[in-house]
C-alpha cells in the first residue's frame, strides 16, 4: 500500500496539513 | 447612519456582507445586490459536474442569512454607478428598477464570463463550462451521457483547459480533468477516453501563479514536476503555451508561443473563458462617462495598485499590488475578489510573432477573494467608526491554500494540496528564484487532501450560512 492511500499515514498528513494551513491563515487573520 | 452597498454575493461580496452585517447591521444600512438569490459554493461544482454531488448541496438562499445579520438584500443587478452623487441603479429580478444611495460601495461582482472573445466557445457554442451552476448542470448531463456511451464501447477525445490566450482559473480545469479521470477509472471506462490538457500556461504546473517551488531537504521540488507526475500517472497528455482563438464542432484552434497555428481535435471540451469585469455604466452628475477613473479596459475596478509597469519592473515591486483595494479617484468605492484590476499577470507573459499575448491572468481563488472581502469590510467598519483604515493585505503578503480535488471518495479519493506564501512572489523579501518562502510553500497529494476538501466544504457552508462561530472559521 502506498503512502498516499495508507489511512494511518494519511491521518497524520491530515493533521499536519491542518496545522500548516491554520498557521498560514493566522498571518492573514492578523492583517 | 451610514449606507454600504455590496454588489455581488460570491466569496468576496458575501464575506464582506457577513462582517459588515454583524458589526454594523443593527445601526447602519448594509445592502447586498446580487443577480442570483442564492449563494453558490463554486469549489464544489467540480463534484456536481461529474454527478458525485447533488446541486442542492452547493447552494443556499441568501435572504434568510441576511435577515439574521440585518443586511438588506436586493435580487437584481446593478446597471449604473453614479460616483459623484453616490447612488447606483439596480434592475430587480422581478422587473422593477431601484435607486440605492450609498456612503461606501464595494464592487464584488465576480467576472463576466467572456465566451464571446473566442469564436465557438462556451455553452452557446461547442464547449462546456463549470463556471456557474447552470453551466455545471449542462456539463454534468453531458458527462453522464458520455459515460453511458463509453460503457457501450464508444471512445471520446476529451480536452480540458483554457479557451482564451489570457484565461485564468487553471486550478478549476485541473480539478475537472483529475476528477473525470478518477470517475472514469472507477466506472471501468478509462480506456475509452483520450484526455488532453490544453492551456495558456508558460510551463506545466504554472497555474497562473508562476509555478511553485518547495524545498525538500537539499532538493527543490517544483509544481512542474508535481503536475507532470500526476499527468503521467493518469495518462493525460498536455499541450501548453497555447492561445485558443476558435472552436468548431470538431477542433479547437490555437496559436502557440512561436506563432505556429494548430488544432486539437475533440469530442468533448471544457474550456475556461476569459474573465472581464461585469459591464456597468459609470456616470458623473452631468451624465458623462467617467469609467476611465473607475475601471480598466477589461472593466475591472481600478484600485490602489501601480498600473502600467512592464512585467520585469512589476516583478521587482511587491508594493505595486494593492493593499486596501480602494479606488484612488473615488475613495468610498472599493473592489474585492475578481472585480479588482490587478496590476499585471503573476506568470511571465509571452507575445508570439503574430502579436498574440499568451499568459494566464492572475487567479483570485476563493481564499484570496474571501481575504480581500474581509479586509475591505473591516476597513469600511473602521472608516465608519473612527474615520481611519487599519487593515491591509497585498497579494504579495497573502497566503493561499489550494486543495484541488482528484477524486471525491473519502475512502480512495485524493487531492493535491498546495500552500503558497505569498500568492504573488515577492523577490525583495524572498530573494530566491521562486520569490516565495520555500519552507511554507508546500505541495503534496493523497487521501488526506480529499478529507481536507470535504471538511472545507462543510465548514465553509457553515460559515457562509452565518451560523454560530462563523467568524472563527478562516477565509
Amino acid at each position: 500500500m502506498s503512502k498516499r492511500t495508507n489511512k494511518l499515514y494519511q491521518l497524520w498528513r491530515f493533521i499536519v496539513l491542518n496545522i500548516k494551513i491554520l498557521k498560514a491563515v493566522d498571518h492573514s487573520k492578523r492583517a | 447612519m451610514a449606507k454600504v452597498i455590496i454588489i455581488g454575493a460570491g466569496f468576496a461580496g458575501h464575506t464582506a456582507a457577513l462582517y459588515l452585517g454583524s458589526a454594523l447591521g443593527k445601526k447602519h444600512e448594509i445592502i447586498v445586490v446580487n443577480k442570483y438569490d442564492y449563494f453558490l459554493f463554486v469549489p464544489s461544482l467540480i463534484w456536481v459536474s461529474i454527478d458525485h454531488m447533488k446541486p442542492e448541496k452547493v447552494h443556499f438562499p441568501l435572504a434568510p442569512v441576511y435577515k439574521k445579520l440585518h443586511v438588506n438584500f436586493v435580487h437584481g443587478r446593478v446597471t449604473e454607478i453614479h460616483p459623484d452623487e453616490q447612488y447606483v441603479l439596480a434592475e430587480e429580478a422581478n422587473g422593477g428598477q431601484k435607486k440605492l444611495s450609498y456612503d461606501y460601495l464595494i464592487n464584488a461582482t465576480g467576472p463576466k464570463l467572456n465566451f464571446e472573445a473566442t469564436e465557438g466557445l462556451g455553452p452557446k457554442g461547442h464547449t462546456y463550462s463549470v463556471c456557474t451552476l447552470d453551466h455545471t448542470l449542462q456539463t454534468r448531463d453531458k458527462v453522464v451521457e458520455m459515460f453511458k456511451r463509453m460503457k457501450k464501447g464508444e471512445s471520446f477525445k476529451i480536452v480540458v483547459g483554457t479557451g482564451h490566450p489570457g484565461a485564468t482559473c487553471q486550478g478549476a480545469a485541473f480539478e475537472f480533468i483529475s476528477n473525470l479521470h478518477k470517475a472514469m477509472e472507477k466506472e471501468g471506462i478509462r480506456d475509452k477516453a483520450h484526455l488532453t490538457w490544453l492551456t495558456n500556461e508558460p510551463a506545466l504546473g504554472d497555474f497562473g501563479v508562476h509555478g511553485l517551488k518547495e524545498r525538500r531537504g537539499k532538493q527543490i521540488y517544483t509544481s512542474e514536476e508535481y503536475a507532470r507526475e500526476i499527468f503521467e500517472e493518469y495518462g493525460i497528455q498536455w499541450q501548453i503555451q497555447k492561445g485558443v482563438y476558435k472552436v468548431d464542432e470538431k477542433n479547437i484552434y490555437w496559436e502557440d508561443w512561436d506563432g505556429n497555428k494548430g488544432e486539437t481535435p475533440y469530442d468533448f471540451a471544457m474550456l475556461i473563458p476569459q474573465f472581464l469585469g461585469v459591464p456597468m455604466k459609470y456616470l458623473d452628475k452631468d451624465g458623462n462617462d467617467v469609467s476611465a477613473k473607475l475601471v480598466n479596459k477589461a472593466g475591472l475596478t481600478l484600485v490602489d495598485a501601480i498600473y502600467g509597469l512592464p512585467y520585469d519592473e512589476l516583478e521587482k515591486n511587491p508594493d505595486a499590488w494593492p493593499a486596501v483595494y480602494q479606488n484612488p479617484d473615488y475613495p468610498n468605492i472599493f473592489a474585492a475578489g475578481i472585480a479588482f484590476a490587478p496590476p499585471g499577470p503573476i506568470s511571465r507573459p509571452h507575445t508570439n510573432p503574430n502579436g498574440m499575448t499568451i499568459v494566464p491572468a492572475p487567479p483570485r481563488t476563493g481564499m484570496v477573494s474571501g481575504i480581500i472581502g474581509r479586509v475591505v469590510a473591516k476597513n469600511i467598519i473602521d472608516l465608519i467608526k473612527s474615520g481611519r483604515m487599519t487593515h491591509k493585505e497585498r497579494m504579495t503578503e497573502m497566503v493561499a491554500a489550494c486543495i484541488a480535488s482528484m477524486g471525491d471518495s473519502l475512502w480512495d479519493g485524493g487531492a493535491g494540496t498546495m500552500i503558497m506564501y505569498p500568492v504573488v512572489p515577492d523577490n525583495r523579501r524572498y530573494p530566491n528564484e521562486a520569490g516565495r518562502d520555500l519552507f511554507v510553500t508546500h505541495m503534496e497529494r493523497g487521501l488526506a487532501g480529499a478529507w481536507m476538501k470535504r471538511m472545507i466544504h462543510t465548514t465553509f457552508m457553515w460559515k457562509f450560512k452565518g451560523r454560530i462561530g462563523w467568524s472563527i472559521i478562516p477565509e
